[in-house]
């Protein structure tokens, strides 16, 4: 059964080995081109330099030159779930094509055949996303050094998320095509889910997934947090008790994220009303970038392990 | 005369539907049964069971004396399985269909399959997908007969070939049965043909036996007869009664007989196959469902 | 060497025209005692047909003792074969044409006659249906 799984994928996971060299052929030269620009303008010695509103807008214009690599890495986090649809294809054509008929009528059983299909998928998913997290952590590093990795291309390209919303998008594919048999609505629907799963993480559940820290400092004078690398939910002119004063002051420089940064908050300064102008930011901190990965890991894996199991107890059982 | 295949009570229900109900039957070793029904008469569901593809509701199948479902290890490398538009995986070369074969069968025969393939005059580069139906149907039937299978079940093998090659594939099938003496079980909504490649008859008709036995029992114990107009009182105390119909003046009855059936007011023919398989299918039948059907014991 | 070949609508059972025809063919002279029979391998090829049918022809034929089953090799005409004496014919056809005599006068005709006679020769054998 071993060379017949992995015949039947072979060609699915060709085709995913070929989509992450395909990206690795990109992102390997500008890697290494970010990498020489990164040390050749010293710019590791500035990073945590919020002294320094020259290191500032040097480590501004290093990531505004590499926003092409950046938006290269958004896009590859669609590279686990494109991959978990190819590689669920092998197990629902079976049983959409009814060749699932043919096998489990030879000298094997259900459960072996079970095994190999769902097992291979699951291995050659894990080399794959693996892969994109090693090209992604090694390629990003200068941008990831400057910038903090819990913005969505680094967040979700790295650590072990990719593979958690590969297991979750697999899951989806192989549970919908065990329970309906058809390929086509089955992969097109497991990637709705997915792109609904993963809006709604990134947009609401990650930022609540652990207590976020809230932080209040005076506008003049103080330095508050460094927040360049910190995944920074809200950001706000206070009260020194951190509560949020109503105006309709906007603080210059507001980036398109919605974000302030710590640049943009020393730009406000001027314009704060003397020295009982305070600020408070509400964020995860970079180093929390482990631990948030692997609550998310647990919930996103898990859902898709649960189904995975459902898609094989449903087949073990039902199918016929 | 042990049975290769023996159902008891054996049911299956889809929903509030029954696919196969109250069904008692048993296949010589050795015989080549013709599984023969209108669509949705529960052919497909028995030979599913069998080979344990589904489970049964109620009762039991044992092929060869095992439950496929229980032991399946006891009963798939014994059995040949052609499933409906016997399907293969479209993007394998037929070496790598026969590599599948030996790869997931212990007792594979290779000289057997690729003697087959160049008799069938294909090449073993050829891929599936580009073979037409019926070359598709013959390498599925030498997947299934390389196994050395002791049982072959076939689910309406040549419903989709045209005529030359439902020859061929029912030839194949029956060059097994010359060299290894294998049981066959084909089901099969077309009745031509059967006659001459079948020894044994199970109808199914709504989910139920109608009518089993040797083929040969069932010709000779049967007669149509003619006559005039009339009750067939008389002749129904006798013999059963699987389809009467009249005219104005005259009365049409094919009986099973019970015994000579001879009798100057009827006039008296064989029927064939055909007639009587058509007979029983429109029948709604006490017969088979008052009394068990078993095989003819010889 | 004899070639089979088959009546579908003659309604005669598959095996007794296989009989039929090695039974004319040895009448006729064509099979010689020690001819070889086709194998059940080629009938069923040529025929397709259930090997089955072929075996119980064989058999039956064996059985008549006109031909012989050599185990491993094949079936071969028996040698000696004792042509049906026309005495004998002579005598069957003229008690024969007592009896429908007999029959006319009880009023049959002739279908009547041929469904009688072979409602005997060959009854409708049932019982061991279901």
């Amino acid at each position: 059964m071993i060379w017949v799984g992995w015949r039947q994928q072979r060609l699915e996971t060709a085709i995913a080995a070929g989509v992450l060299l395909a990206l690795a052929a990109v992102a390997i030269p500008a890697g290494v081109h970010m990498a020489s620009v990164y040390a050749h303008e010293h710019l590791a010695s500035c990073v945590g330099n919020a002294e320094s509103s020259a290191c500032g807008l040097a480590t501004g214009s290093f990531q505004t030159r590499f926003v092409g690599v950046n938006l290269l890495f958004t896009w590859s986090t669609l590279l686990p779930a494109v991959a978990a649809l190819l590689l669920a294809a092998p197990f629902v054509l079976d049983l959409d094509s009814g060749t699932y008929r043919l096998f489990w009528t030879q000298s094997i059983t259900r459960r072996r055949w079970l095994a190999v299909k769902l097992g291979f998928g699951v291995i050659a998913l894990a080399a794959v996303t693996g892969g994109l997290t090693v090209l992604a952590m090694w390629a990003r590093a200068p941008l990831d050094h400057s910038g903090g990795r819990m913005g969505s291309s680094a967040y979700d390209a790295e650590g072990i998320v990719p593979l958690a919303y590969g297991l979750f998008v697999f899951g989806i594919a192989v549970a919908l095509g065990a329970l309906w048999r058809r390929i086509v609505p089955a992969l097109l629907l497991a990637f709705v889910a997915y792109v609904i799963g993963r809006a709604f993480m990134d947009s609401w559940l990650r930022e609540r997934l652990l207590a976020p820290v809230k932080s209040t400092w005076q506008l003049a004078g103080q330095h508050g947090p460094n927040l360049d690398r910190a995944l920074v939910i809200d950001q706000f002119l206070s009260d020194k008790s951190g509560t949020r004063i109503a105006t309709a002051f906007r603080p210059c420089g507001s980036t398109s994220s919605g974000f302030l940064t710590h640049t943009n908050a020393v730009c406000a300064q001027p314009l704060a009303r003397g020295a009982h102008a305070y600020m408070t930011a509400i964020y995860q901190p970079a180093s929390r970038f482990w631990e948030l990965q692997g609550i998310e890991f647990a919930i996103v894996a898990g859902i898709g392990a649960l189904l995975v199991l459902l898609a094989a107890w449903w087949t073990q059982r039902r199918v016929a | 005369m042990t049975a290769a295949l023996e159902t008891r009570a054996l049911g299956k229900r889809y929903g509030s539907n029954w696919a196969l109900h109250e069904c008692d039957l048993a296949i010589p070793e050795g015989s080549v049964t013709a599984l023969v029904g209108p669509n949705g008469a529960g052919k497909t569901t028995l030979l599913q069971l069998a080979v344990g593809l589904i489970a049964p509701t109620t009762g039991t199948i044992e092929v060869l004396g095992h439950d496929a479902r229980a032991e399946p290890l006891h009963v798939l490398p014994h059995v040949g399985f052609v499933a409906q538009d016997h399907p293969l995986p479209r993007r394998f070369t037929i070496a790598e269909t026969l590599k599948l074969g030996r790869e997931l069968n212990p007792t594979w025969d290779d000289a057997l399959a690729e003697r087959r393939i160049a008799e069938l005059g294909l090449s073993r580069r050829q891929r599936v997908g580009t073979l037409s139906g019926g070359q598709q149907a013959q390498v599925a039937l030498t997947l299934a007969l390389a196994k050395r299978p002791k049982v072959l079940l076939l689910d309406e093998p040549v419903a989709s070939l045209d005529p030359l090659a439902r020859r061929e594939f029912l030839s194949g099938v029956l060059q097994a049965v010359t060299e290894s003496g294998i049981t066959v079980v084909l089901s099969s909504h077309i009745i031509a043909d059967l006659e001459r490649i079948c020894d044994h008859l199970i109808i199914l008709s709504r989910g139920r036996t109608q009518l089993v036995g040797a083929i040969e029992d069932i010709l000779a114990g049967h007669r149509l007869l003619t006559g005039p107009r009339t009750s067939p009182g008389g002749v129904a105390r006798v013999h059963d009664v699987i389809r009467e119909s009249h005219t104005e003046r005259q009365t049409t009855l094919l009986v099973r007989a019970n015994g000579h059936v001879y009798d100057a007011d009827w006039q008296l023919h064989e029927v064939d196959l055909e007639e009587i398989v058509l007979a029983y299918l429109g029948h709604d039948g006490g017969v088979a469902e008052t009394e068990p059907a078993a095989v003819a014991a010889r | 060497m004899i070639e089979f070949h088959l009546e579908t609508r003659s309604g005669v059972p598959t095996y007794l025209q296989l009989v039929q025809q090695v039974r004319q063919a040895v009448r006729l002279g064509i099979l010689r005692p020690g001819d070889q029979l086709p194998t059940v391998k080629e009938v069923v090829e040529q025929l397709t047909i259930n090997p089955n049918t072929v075996l119980r022809a064989y058999r039956e034929l064996d059985l008549e003792g006109l031909v012989e089953g050599r185990r491993g090799v094949g079936t071969f005409v028996a040698s000696g074969q004792p042509p049906l004496p026309p005495d004998d014919v002579k005598a069957l056809r003229s008690s024969l044409q007592r009896w429908i005599d007999r029959a006319r006068a009880a009023g049959l005709d002739d279908e009547n006659l041929a469904a009688l006679f072979a409602d005997t020769v060959r009854p409708p054998t049932i019982s061991r249906v279901a």
